[in-house]
């Protein structure tokens, strides 16, 4: 008995001093780095989202839950705060600019900037009547799940019973993480659309298929009952597991490398330019870093909790994380200076040399003006990315011209005043107007006006862009101010804002509200013989080089606008004859260079002559002195 | 560049504050010396408009005062697009000021290599300067010495144009990397700054001191 009771103590004391540790090891044993390199086998047991254990024979079979299969080792609630997830929280510092879900109705002739992130000129997506689950239905496709669709605060009541049938869209770690050839996000986008939110990840990990549709199941549709008699030619979400992909424990293997191929972050973050000189793909050249060997996350970097290091200038100090400077186009190839300790070529990154470049040129621009995005040519190009266009995903319209329209590479001024790359689009949507506070119509509203339009005009030939004349405009806006008389109907399009004036007639005003949509392009980052500025200083400095008088094409689908072009210095806040008197002074330079070289070789041999003959003064006087 | 600023603003204003309080000292009145700049001006901007007089022996002599005058005007141009962006933002030198900047430049060069030519025999050293030096603040050699003044004046922007110019040629060409580009452009803010600052001392003692026709380079 005596004996019991010691070891009952000593077993309680063992139990009190390594507590800590040993609940933290239980805890999230995934997230403690012992420093050994290997790469941890993932050999694990998937649960679904109730935290139940998923056996083959279940009976019906649950979509495995990334959330309560990951979180046993894994910090879940502090990953799914990470920058790929943190977009609906209002407290993220919303950073540099980026690009936006553009929301785009051709009926309702709009096409509009959306972002839950605070950032300039874009709108919340409640501005146009999306509710969380309407957002996912158009955009979830290229989103790794988190943020709205999982947080409750998005959910709006209307579609609580939706989300019911849906499910919550949890972080979908394999998005990133699996590097199963099975692992597909087009078929995760797939199933998204089809509202099988709690079926995603298991539809696309390579070893689940999901059939049916939660889309067509009725709000009252419950998983573990049969399909109500009015939807029984509709399928049911439904997941079978491949069953060989599970060991005799019911461990399924995961294959989850440390250090994620491009590929995998291609999915959503391709772009596509259409090059009329590279129309195949096979034409195109790849970023130089991943040719060279790299992926997009050794210098993309992040730590447990999954802020992504976005790589801008400036980021550090927004983030309040120094080490991210040093993750920057000059961190990695000048070194950020910090810390004493030579920092300059990480993964072997060359310093340049930039013979002969005048250092203001580090002042004004951007390592991205010279190094990156598409070589500049007279006009801009239209380009199509993974986000705004649905690339990869089955079905998406694959015509060079479809909506979107975004141009690119605009040189545009940045906030801190170094010129940048940029890709920009033309927001044209519907809004009220009370003073300088511009408030978009939700869609669904205006969609029925402006197909009224065209239902009956029967000469309009279809495009890719309804074309809207001054009338067309004028009928949607009386139409509005009919549901609204309080606030001034506005539509905005090409820059411009058109508003019913007071005699009746459109009239056309420039506002902020309407000023195009920039955000800065990194990639595809070019190699150094084809950076601008290789052919010497007229790459830029030419009375025609685009990067001055390059034609920005606006598009809209306004008739006056359609296709107008806009000269780069526009967007450079700088005035075009002075850009043009300073390029013109280049035709001269050669000129200007040999006088100055004459001339020095003129003052330095009457210096020199004058000398010598001082010399020779100073040697006689010497001599005669002797 | 902030240091290049405070240097430049600082030696600038100590050069100007000396100037202006030695015209003062001499003319008693700062009505004195504002009459006394005006008429300097007036006298510049007649050599300006000064006609060749196709004469032997005075071709030349016109010649000079004309190039003389070019040279000091290219130098106001281009030490205020150069300094001017400097020392009122801080900020580089950009836009139409670089533009004007770049265009006068190389005439400048021109004229003052032309200035060069036509007055380094005039301005050699001899032994008279020898014996200011040797006897250097004797009253009785005030002329003396404000002649030997001058000539130091040309020389030395002759000698301060060297590396003026030189940073320019070599930064034009793809010859240095960023380091060295930035190197030569502190120098040839440098060399600018001395040589604006012996442009300046040369002008006033020429204006303030030389008396005589053959001591004054537009008085001739």
């Amino acid at each position: 008995m005596r004996a019991m009771k010691q070891t009952g103590i000593v077993l309680v004391l063992m139990s009190l001093c390594n507590g800590p540790v040993f609940s933290q090891t239980q805890e999230n044993v995934g997230d403690i780095a012992d420093g050994n390199k290997a790469i941890p086998v993932h050999l694990i047991r998937i649960y679904d989202e109730f935290d139940h254990l998923i056996r083959l024979d279940d009976n019906p079979l649950m979509p495995f839950s990334p959330k309560q299969t990951c979180r046993k080792c894994h910090d879940y609630e502090k990953i799914r705060r990470g920058w790929h997830f943190n977009a609906a929280d209002s407290s993220v510092a919303a950073g540099r600019r980026g690009e936006p879900w553009i929301y785009v109705d051709r009926q309702a002739a709009t096409q509009i900037p959306l972002s839950y992130r605070q950032w300039k000129g874009t709108y919340p997506p409640s501005a146009v009547g999306l509710t969380g689950l309407k957002f996912l239905s158009l955009f979830g496709r290229h989103l790794p799940g988190g943020g709205v669709g999982e947080k409750d605060s998005a959910q709006e009541l209307n579609d609580y019973m939706r989300w019911q049938v849906s499910g919550n869209l949890e972080v979908n770690c394999q998005s990133c993480h699996n590097a199963d050839p099975g692992q597909s996000q087009a078929e995760y986008g797939v199933q998204v659309l089809r509202q099988n939110l709690r079926w995603a990840a298991a539809a696309s990990s390579g070893f689940g298929t999901v059939q049916g549709s939660a889309r067509e199941m009725p709000d009252n549709f419950d998983l573990y009952s049969a399909v109500p008699p009015e939807k029984s030619e509709f399928l049911p979400p439904t997941v079978t597991y491949n069953r060989s992909r599970f060991d005799v424990a019911g461990k399924v293997l995961f294959s989850l490398p440390r250090k994620m191929p491009p590929t995998q972050c291609s999915f959503c973050h391709s772009s596509k330019v259409i090059d009329p000189l590279r129309p195949d793909r096979w034409e195109a050249e790849e970023d130089v870093h991943i040719a060279a060997g790299m992926s997009c996350v050794d210098c993309h970097r992040n730590g447990l909790d999954h802020q992504m290091t976005r790589g801008y200038e400036g980021e550090a100090e927004v983030t309040g994380k120094p080490a991210a400077a040093s993750l920057t186009c000059k961190g990695c190839h000048l070194g950020s200076g910090d810390g004493g300790v030579p920092a300059e070529g990480r993964r072997g990154a060359p310093r340049p040399l930039h013979l002969g470049i005048p250092p203001v040129h580090f002042d004004k621009l951007a390592c991205t003006a010279c190094h990156s995005g598409p070589w500049p040519s007279a006009n801009t190009l239209r380009v199509k990315t993974s986000r705004a266009h649905a690339l990869g995903i089955p079905k998406a319209d694959k015509a060079d011209d479809a909506l979107p329209q975004i141009m690119a590479p605009v040189f545009a001024k940045q906030p801190d005043g170094t010129y940048a790359p940029h890709n920009i689009f033309w927001p044209a949507f519907w809004a009220y107007r009370k003073q300088n506070s511009i408030e978009p119509v939700a869609t669904d509203l205006v969609r029925p006006m402006v197909a009224e339009i065209f239902t009956k005009d029967t000469t309009r030939t279809p495009g890719r862009w309804p074309v809207l004349r001054d009338a067309d405009i004028l009928y949607v806006l009386r139409r509005l101010r009919e549901q609204d008389s309080t606030r001034i109907p506005v539509y905005i399009s090409a820059g411009k804002l058109f508003q019913i004036a007071s005699g009746g007639k459109l009239e056309t005003l420039n506002q902020e509200a309407a000023s195009p949509y920039l955000w800065p392009i990194a990639h595809d980052v070019r190699p150094k013989a084809q950076s601008l500025g290789i052919r010497g200083c007229t790459d830029c400095h030419a009375t025609d080089a685009p990067f001055h008088f390059g034609s920005v094409v606006k598009t809209s689908p306004y008739v006056v606008e359609l296709d107008t072009m806009m000269q780069m210095t526009e967007y450079q806040g700088k005035s075009a004859v002075s850009a043009w008197l300073f390029s013109m002074s280049f035709l001269f330079r050669p000129g200007l260079k040999a006088l100055i070289i004459l001339s020095f070789l003129l003052i330095a041999l009457v210096v020199l002559i004058y000398t010598m003959r001082g010399l020779a003064h100073i040697i006689r006087i010497l001599a005669e002195e002797e | 560049m902030t240091i290049f600023r405070i240097i430049s603003g600082i030696a600038l204003l100590i050069l100007v504050g000396a100037g202006a309080f030695d015209l003062k000292r001499q003319r008693r009145s700062w009505k004195a010396v504002m009459e006394f700049l005006r008429g300097e001006l007036k006298n510049f901007v007649l050599v300006r408009r000064e006609k060749i007089v196709v004469r032997a022996g005075r071709t030349i002599a016109n010649i000079r005062k004309m190039v003389y005058a070019f040279v000091v005007s290219c130098f106001f141009v281009l030490a205020g697009t150069g300094f001017a962006p400097i020392l009122l933002s801080g900020d580089h030198l950009t836009g139409i000021l670089l533009v004007i900047h770049v265009t006068v430049a190389p005439l400048f060069a021109l004229s003052l290599s032309a200035a060069a030519l036509l007055w380094a025999q005039t301005l050699r050293f001899d032994g008279e300067d020898w014996r200011v030096v040797r006897h250097l603040g004797d009253p009785a050699l005030r002329a003396k010495t404000i002649r030997f003044a001058t000539k130091l004046g040309f020389w030395l922007i002759l000698l301060l144009s060297l590396p003026l110019m030189l940073t320019v040629i070599l930064e034009l060409f793809p010859l240095f990397g960023t380091e060295g580009e930035a190197f030569l452009i502190q120098l040839h803010g440098y060399s600018a700054l001395f040589l604006m600052l012996a442009t300046l001392a040369h002008l006033y003692i020429t204006c303030a001191y030389a008396q005589q026709s053959t001591d004054h380079f537009v008085k001739e």
